[in-house]
């Protein structure tokens, strides 16, 4: 796989060194982007998980981030959001309050139908036939979220097995977004997150 | 899908690995980052690293020992507790390795900070622990002072359930001690809201089995009796539906397609 050299957006929480330890398993080298100066350089981007919405929101519109990395996604720079990551690129979310998101994949954030957390190992259902992927399918990645990814169809990648149909994975054009952390769902998840890489990147 | 997970425990004193006897005595067993290793190795579903020595010495995380952990690579899931004071703690240890925190001393000395802590790095990232014994009630233990606080009761788990994930039952008593948690802990335990972990003596595999029955506990939480044989994870796995726990996991087998 060429190098790439990720951007890791730092909203001031995140699971920053759980991915970038991934990525650079994986032969990579990382940025640490906490303003639009730091984008530069950078061919790929993550949103890391682990935080709030409400606060990582904040955190990017206040450093003027949001309107840089809405700019790059759109002139085709690919862009990975990993659990809370995956929620900023919704259209709104309802995480404690009603904050407006990235609007990079259409949806919104709300809390589960019993407002319970999701914990443990999940297996994926992939909604869209798919070669680079099919070895995934019915595998198991960690997820532990208390709010869901409500979208269309059109834009649902993959749902959570035995759910009822919980998002597990969303994408639109180069934007991903995953429910789950592949960072830390072992073996498996690092070879997803690579496949997932090479897919965007060659567009 | 796997209903429970089973979660390896480091427990960490003085910067080093250790056994530890009812939150009173403790033998060293070795560094922290051999046993984080060892279990991110052998497939367990989650690492709990338990610092005990940080809040009483008001020493804050061990950032240190975190970024030793973070740069070994680690693909499993990791819960750190230890001196975690406020919100800006608990975003250091998400940053610096954890993906998870536990939270001890907080719960009891400064709830002020729970909201905090909720909005800076969410819920779901947080665990509440809560050493507890049975006497006429689950009876909160506060290892500081070491006494015995109230009976933890409906209404206590249902104002933590809005700042916490799931809840840590610990059986200090019999930590350490050979298949002796005590049931009643999770039997007789005031509120279904929260998801339990538990930890304390466990050691067998119908013991396991006994509380995943009771339909309470999410994630049973297991120390030392993991070092003593090599792919204990995977042994313990093989007594339970993957409906139950997930599979195995061997790293150096033909079962691993994906290494």
């Amino acid at each position: 796989m060429k190098k790439i050299n990720f951007g890791i957006v730092n909203y001031g929480a995140g699971n920053i060194a759980s991915v970038s330890g991934c990525l650079s398993r994986l032969g990579h080298t990382v940025t640490i982007v906490e303003s639009a100066e730091e984008l530069k350089g950078t061919n790929f981007l993550i949103l890391p998980g682990v935080g709030a919405f409400p606060t990582a929101i904040k955190f990017i519109k206040v450093n003027k981030l949001a309107q840089h990395l809405v700019a790059r996604v759109k002139l085709g720079t690919p862009i990975i959001g990993i659990c809370l990551g995956m929620h900023l690129m919704a259209t709104k979310s309802f995480e404690l309050g009603n904050n407006d998101g990235l609007n990079l994949i259409p949806g919104r954030v709300e809390p589960h139908d019993n407002g319970s957390t999701q914990i443990g190992w999940r297996p994926l259902v992939f909604r869209r036939p798919s070669e680079i992927f099919s070895t995934f399918e019915a595998q198991e990645f960690y997820f532990n979220n208390s709010y869901r990814f409500v979208t269309e169809n059109k834009y649902i990648f993959a749902t959570v097995g035995n759910s009822g149909g919980n998002v597990a994975a969303v994408k639109n054009g180069t934007a991903l977004g995953l429910q789950f952390h592949p960072e830390k769902s072992q073996n498996i998840g690092t070879a997803f997150l690579s496949r997932a890489i090479e897919s965007l990147d060659s567009g | 899908m796997a209903d429970a997970r089973l979660i390896g425990v480091i427990t960490v004193r003085g910067g080093i690995a250790v056994q530890s006897f009812s939150y009173e005595r403790y033998l060293p067993i070795g560094k922290p980052e051999f046993l984080a290793e060892n279990l991110d190795r052998w497939g367990v579903d989650e690492i709990l690293v338990k610092v005990v020595d940080r809040s009483k010495k008001e020493m804050g995380p061990d950032i240190d020992l975190l970024r030793r952990l973070a740069s070994l690579d680690l693909q499993t899931p990791l819960i750190y507790g230890g001196g975690i004071r406020d919100a800006q703690d608990a975003a250091t240890v998400i940053q610096n390795g954890a993906d998870r925190v536990l939270i001890d001393s907080i719960l009891t000395e400064k709830s002020y900070e729970l909201e905090a802590i909720r909005d800076c790095i969410g819920k779901q990232a947080v665990i509440g622990a809560v050493p507890v014994l049975f006497s006429d009630g689950v009876k909160w233990f506060e290892y500081k002072s070491r006494t015995i606080h109230d009976i933890v009761s409906a209404n206590m788990v249902e104002k933590l359930s809005h700042y916490l994930s799931e809840l840590l039952v610990i059986d200090f008593k019999n930590e350490g001690l050979h298949n002796s948690f005590n049931i009643k802990l999770i039997e007789k335990f005031p509120s279904d809201l929260l998801p339990l972990l538990v930890f304390g003596g466990i050691t067998e595999i119908e013991q396991k089995k006994e509380l995943l029955r009771t339909g309470m506990v999410s994630g049973l939480c297991v120390g030392n009796s993991l070092n003593y044989r090599e792919h204990a994870v995977q042994h313990i796995k093989r007594h339970f539906s993957q409906t139950l726990i997930r599979a195995p996991y061997f790293i150096e087998t033909k079962e691993n397609k994906y290494g």
